[in-house]
């Protein structure tokens, strides 16, 4: 079975580009489209639903996607990186906790020792 | 501790210790377990122990020893407890001679009263760090709990994270409100490592929150971990002093806007990893319920990753995963769970995070690098923030053959239990079984059989099937014998198999020639005629048994279940009103008085009293009152007439609230000249608008004579009747109500408009201002009925739809919204035949329309189908509603039809009838009637939150509204401002104004040269005229200049507010310099900031800010001008500046 979507092609946004032949655009229609012409993608999703933000990631993801896939076409699905390089550095950021130096051999309570 | 032994460590709200007391005993304690019972480096013990400081001195002394406790909770049941002890292969069980007797567990067992804890022994601290502090259990996959295990060198970095989230002292008191046996007990450890005092609530504090919030009264705590739905409302409600409340993981209700002082901390945390996501809120800046669990702690790393442990991108679910340099070294003596949870970190840089801990829970990272948490993975369970692991109750329900399939599911906060059964089964004995090996929040508190549980293409269990099939099992009377006849019609006309009570009729493959066979097929078995586009609307079997019912209900006689001797229970739209009155003071608000004037040569005062008495038989429901039983209230029909012969001083005092348990309703019989005056109040309970002609019909028809023998039980039969009405309808209605009614709390209500101009006071004459605090509007006007009626037509709406959908209009253009809430008055009389009844029938229907610009016939067409459903509905109780939605709207419109209003106006009985004043129920209440062919009347009721001038504004908006809909095509193109009006609003915006002076110099001068004896300034006693101003300013200028301050350069001054600044300020700008004035209430840097910043060159300062500014000298010359000021002697020579 297959779906087809037809959208109004006059009523959406600019937003943002992903690189020269990728653009994002917003609108109030369906709640994602990915056109793929011959030679440029664009991606219309509905600003209701997603944040331009939230598009710009997934197009960076996309990107990224299918440049890994047209690298190394042998690869698992599964050994994909799906995640861009900017976003390997924020997360990098997001999953660290601070540092700090932790007593080696603690022992509970801190001060019961010198008691 | 080591400084401060005399500080309390432990209160548990019976004794208190000190950290000098839990030190000596402790050691004491530890010594004896070490020489008398064998307790030594590596040991396990179990502690069942209740909630006193005894507890954290077990935990000291038993971990001094280089041993591990084993926390386990009173309230478990003792094959729980028993697992426990085995998997954790305890040694022995320490708890107190009480208990002690009902224990066995093949264990020594030592009393805490039998342990020396008093002597003054020194013991060697004998644990190292990689020594195991604890095992505590968490609910486990297989049916048994694991025990994670938890070293000292852990804590060691759990307290680090732990201060780094929170501003302590020592000394600070800290709430410990969680069993021991709860990984959140570690708080109490924290406490003690940290120098606080850990406040422990008893088993009767934890009980009785009365105790909890007094606690909270009397001490300033640091923090306390609760849930929020307690934690909230204590803190909203009470005056308490808490820096932090904690809460783990859970989703927030709705802040009020109190100003708190205490921050929010979300925790988030396993067993495993004991903490390892936060985040602290400033509780005024919490948005709604969302609450993102936060960044990780620190020392920790969270991944959210995939079942291949690849990262996913932002924004994307995944499991969370964390690592870090305090998670537990797994599980004791099971290395096959521990392998499986605890993997190597593949993201891992050290070998603090070599290992990671799979949570199973799902989340994903925001924008803000915050991890929001969506649900579980696994087969865990969270109910009420407790972490069950659905096997461990699968594996004892499995142990009943009877049961041969079965499911877990969390609904909210109850935990739910599918199941289905190959033979009879009594569940109660499941549950019994349960109940004795779980703790109670492991036991599932619904039991579900179910014919099958649903599977989805993969095998997985279909939720959605499940939850609909469910749905279908708690509405379906299998004795339904129409639903089930419709459904097998389904299936047979459409050749189907399965088919649900919500099934839409298209989507199954019905046509139109389909829903002809279905008409005729309904027919035969019902006798009911159904068109097929009436069935293509209707389209499910629910919507259409529910339409046969009804049209069966019609025809069908009631069976009356309640008689006027014995009473009958009161209906819905009555208990609203019974509510209202005895929640708040309601005053006269529900009374319908009316005065007649009779003219005494028709009738005699003998006269009207038979023909009362007579009404009261016609009309049993007059002598209703309420009697309150074990029941709630009824109605009895025994009230006495109150008949009421007085003078016509008495119509005065006449409306008043009604006695409800004594009658409700009463007349006034007072002869006035050649009239007679009758009165008549009459209590919403029993009586509304529609009442109110067949009352006064038939009052006129007695008075003349015309015998009818009708005598009214039509309120026994709706009683009867909405007492029979299937469960059916009531979910229906709620879901009508449910979908309606999201999100209504968004939208806005219109805004009071207080009248700035005292209210005209009531006087005697026929005035609509009835006493400040309220009024009524009337006000009549023309309209072409037939061209509303041809209108009305051509968009298939009735007149009620489409004047409700012209206020709706109204409201959004007044609210600004496009969504509006209101209350629609219906007369409810649409399900029995009613027309000759009198009661009330009246009902609330609380409505939302949406006003968003669309086509006009499109717009009626949407609100009309609204209204017709919510009217379908109107039987569902509106104060379930009101409670469940909040509903705090108090706006009202009600549309009547001619009855009502040609009464009123048309003397239609012979005598003159008009409303009396009484209190009003609501803050706005609208309503638009017919007063004769081609003329209508809006009256507005309104209270004193609304200026008349607003309501006449809002009225003839109305007018407007309702005449442009009949024209235009789009709801945009309504022209609801009037030109008058636009006239004003252009005046408001004519600010142009011509400038006298160009500057404040000149300003200055030219007054200085006119008046120079004029004061310019006065402070205190002391007053300056222009010419001394101008004379100091200059001299302060001369100051300025010499020292070399040029036009366009800083000057900074600080003085005072006092005449002196104003000198400065006139000094500064004759110059053409830049002033810069400083605030003596700013704190030094932020004045050094600005004097850095704006490069001032000098910083005039006076004799009481000079010590302020010492510090500055390097920075920029001080010129200190009360020296200036002070050398005031001199004369103006000239006009200086």
């Amino acid at each position: 079975m297959s779906y087809y979507s037809i959208h109004d092609f006059e009523n959406f946004n600019y937003d943002s580009k992903i690189k020269e032949n990728f653009y994002i655009y917003n609108c109030f229609g369906n709640a994602l489209t990915l056109n793929v012409y011959e030679n440029h993608l664009n991606f219309i999703y509905h600003a209701d639903l997603f944040s331009a933000e939230y598009m710009k990631h997934m197009g960076d993801n996309l990107d990224s996607l299918i440049e890994r896939l047209l690298d190394s076409p042998n690869q698992l699905l599964k050994d994909v990186n799906i995640l861009c390089e900017s976003e390997e550095s924020l997360l990098s950021d997001y999953t660290k906790g601070e540092y700090a130096e932790v007593e080696q051999g603690y022992v509970f309570p801190k001060d019961s020792v010198s008691m | 501790m080591k400084e401060n032994p005399d500080a309390l460590a432990v209160d548990d709200g019976i004794n208190q210790i000190t950290y000098g007391e839990l030190e000596k005993s402790s050691n004491s304690i530890a010594n004896d377990l070490s020489l008398n019972h064998g307790i030594t480096r590596g040991s396990h013990v179990a502690l069942i122990l209740p909630r006193t400081y005894h507890f954290a001195e077990m935990v000291l002394a038993i971990n001094k020893l280089g041993a591990a406790f084993v926390p386990i909770d009173l309230i478990y049941p003792k094959k729980r407890m028993q697992h426990m002890i085995d998997i954790s292969e305890s040694e022995c069980i320490i708890t107190t001679k009480d208990l002690s007797q009902q224990y066995d567990f093949g264990l020594d067992v030592i009393c805490i009263e039998d342990l020396d804890r008093n002597s003054d022994v020194e013991v060697e601290i004998m644990a190292k760090g990689e020594d195991l502090f604890s095992i505590m259990f968490t609910s486990g996959t297989t049916g048994l709990p694991k025990g994670v295990m938890s070293s000292n060198q852990q804590l060691g970095g759990v307290f680090l994270a732990f201060e780094n989230i929170f501003n302590i002292s020592y000394g600070d008191l800290v709430g410990c409100s969680l069993s021991f046996s709860f990984i959140a007990s570690y708080l109490i450890y924290v406490t003690l490592d940290l120098g606080e005092c850990a406040r422990i609530y008893n088993e009767n504090e934890q009980r009785d929150i009365l105790s909890l919030i007094k606690s909270l009264k009397e001490n300033h705590m640091n923090n306390i971990i609760l849930p929020p739905s307690v934690g909230i409302p204590i803190l909203e409600n009470e005056d308490i002093q808490l820096d932090y409340l904690v809460f783990v993981g859970a989703k927030l209700d709705e802040l009020s806007k109190k100003e708190i002082n205490t921050q929010l901390v979300n925790f988030y945390g396993t067993t495993e990893i004991i903490f390892g996501v936060t985040k602290v809120y400033d509780i005024n800046d919490v948005e709604g319920n969302h609450v993102p669990i936060g960044k990780p702690v620190t020392n920790t790393n969270v991944y959210i990753l995939d079942d291949e442990l690849n990262q996913m991108p932002i924004g994307v679910p995944g499991e969370i995963c964390v690592s870090s340099s305090y998670i537990s070294p797994g599980y004791y003596n099971n290395p096959e769970m521990t392998r499986k949870s605890f993997v190597e970190n593949p993201y891992s840089d050290s070998e603090e995070n070599r290992i990671m801990y799979r949570t199973g829970d799902m989340g994903y990272y925001n924008f803000d690098g915050e991890i929001e948490i969506i649900g579980r993975e696994d087969d865990q369970l969270s109910v009420r923030g407790f972490r069950i692991e659905a096997g461990e109750i699968l594996s004892i329900i499995k142990q009943f053959e009877e049961i041969e399939n079965l499911y877990l599911d969390v609904d909210g906060e109850a935990l739910v239990l599918y199941y289905t059964t190959n033979s009879e089964l009594d569940i109660e004995t499941v549950k019994d079984a349960l109940i004795e090996d779980l703790p109670r929040y492991m036991v599932p508190s619904l039991f579900i059989e179910m014919d099958e549980i649903p599977l989805n293409l993969n095998g997985k269990i279909d939720k959605v099937a499940l939850k609909r099939m469910t749905k279908e099992k708690t509405e379906i009377d299998i004795n339904d014998y129409v639903l089930a006849t419709v459904i097998d019609a389904y299936k047979e006309i459409l050749n189907t198999d399965v088919v649900y009570m919500d099934d839409n009729f298209i989507e199954l493959g019905g046509t139109s020639l389909s829903a002809m066979k279905l008409q005729i097929y309904l027919k035969e078995k019902f006798g009911t005629s159904l068109s097929s586009n009436e069935i293509l609307e209707l389209s499910t079997p629910a919507k259409i048994t529910e339409h046969i019912k009804f049209n069966m209900d019609e025809d069908a006689p009631i069976t009356l279940n309640y008689s006027f001797e014995e009473g009958c229970p009161i209906s819905n739209a009555q208990l609203n009103v019974y509510l209202d009155e005895m929640v708040n003071d309601m005053g006269t608000g529900y009374n319908n008085p009316f005065k007649m004037e009779i003219d005494s040569k028709e009738y005699s005062i003998e006269n009207i009293k038979e023909a009362l008495l007579k009404l009261y038989d016609a009309f049993p429901v007059l002598k209703a009152r309420i009697a309150n039983d074990e029941d709630g209230p009824r109605c009895v029909f025994d009230a006495e007439a109150e008949i009421i012969e007085g003078g016509y001083e008495d119509v005065k005092t006449f409306v008043r609230p009604f006695d409800l348990e004594k009658n409700l309703s009463r007349f006034l019989i007072a002869p006035h000249e050649d009239k007679i005056i009758l009165c008549s109040d009459f209590h919403h309970l029993v009586f509304d608008g529609t009442s109110f002609v067949i009352v006064f019909e038939r009052l006129y028809s007695i008075l003349n004579n015309i015998e009818l023998d009708f005598i009214d039980d039509e309120i026994l039969k709706q009683i009867s009747f909405e007492e029979a009405i299937s469960p059916d309808y009531e979910n229906e209605a709620q879901e009508f109500f449910d979908i309606m009614l999201t999100d209504s709390d968004e939208i806005d209500e219109l805004l009071p408009s207080v009248e700035i101009e005292k209210t005209v006071n009531n006087t005697d004459n026929e005035s609509y201002i009835r006493e400040d605090s309220q009024a009524v509007y009337r006000e009549s006007f023309e309209i072409d009925m037939d061209h509303l009626t041809s209108f009305l037509q051509k968009n298939q709406i009735t007149p009620n739809q489409f004047f409700t959908s012209v206020f709706a209009y109204a409201l959004s253009r007044f609210t600004g919204s496009s969504k509006v809430l209101f209350n629609l008055i219906e007369d409810g009389r649409g399900h029995i035949d009613l027309s000759q009844s009198v009661g009330m029938y009246v009902k609330t229907l609380p409505l939302v329309i949406d006003c968003e610009n669309q086509e006009v016939n499109s717009y009626l067409k949407n609100s009309a189908k609204l209204i017709n459903a919510a009217m379908k509905y109107d039987l569902y109780p509106f104060h379930i509603l009101a409670n469940e939605y909040d509903l705090n709207s108090n706006i009202l419109f009600q549309y009547s039809h001619e009855i009502f209003s040609t009464a009123l106006n048309q003397n239609e009985f012979g005598f003159n009838v008009d409303e009396m004043n009484h209190d009003l129920t609501n803050e706005f209440s609208f309503s638009i009637f017919n007063l004769g062919k081609d003329e209508m009347a809006i009256g507005i009721e309104f209270t004193e939150k609304y200026s008349r001038k607003f309501i006449e504004q809002f009225s003839k908006t109305y007018k407007t509204i309702l005449e442009e809909m009949l024209k235009v095509e789009k709801l945009e193109e309504i022209n609801y401002i009037d030109e008058e009006d636009i006239k004003l609003l252009n005046s408001y915006n004519e600010t142009s104004h011509p400038l006298i002076h160009n500057d404040i110099l000149d300003a200055f001068n030219e007054n200085l040269a006119k008046y120079p004896d004029n004061a310019l300034v006065s402070f205190k006693e002391r007053s300056y005229t222009y010419a001394e101003g101008a004379f100091i300013a200059e001299k302060i200028a001369k100051h300025l200049r010499d020292l070399g301050v040029r036009s366009q350069d800083y000057v900074a001054f600080l003085v005072e507010r006092s005449e002196m600044y104003m000198f400065s300020t006139l000094a500064i700008l004759s110059i053409g310099a830049i002033f810069v004035p400083l605030d003596d209430g700013h704190p030094d840097d932020r004045i050094e900031y600005i004097l850095k910043d704006t490069q001032s060159k000098v910083i005039i300062v006076s004799d009481e800010t000079l010590q302020r500014t010492k510090e500055l000298e390097n920075d920029a010359i001080i010129v200190n001008i009360s020296d200036i000021a002070k050398e005031n002697n001199g004369q103006l020579e000239s006009i200086p500046i």
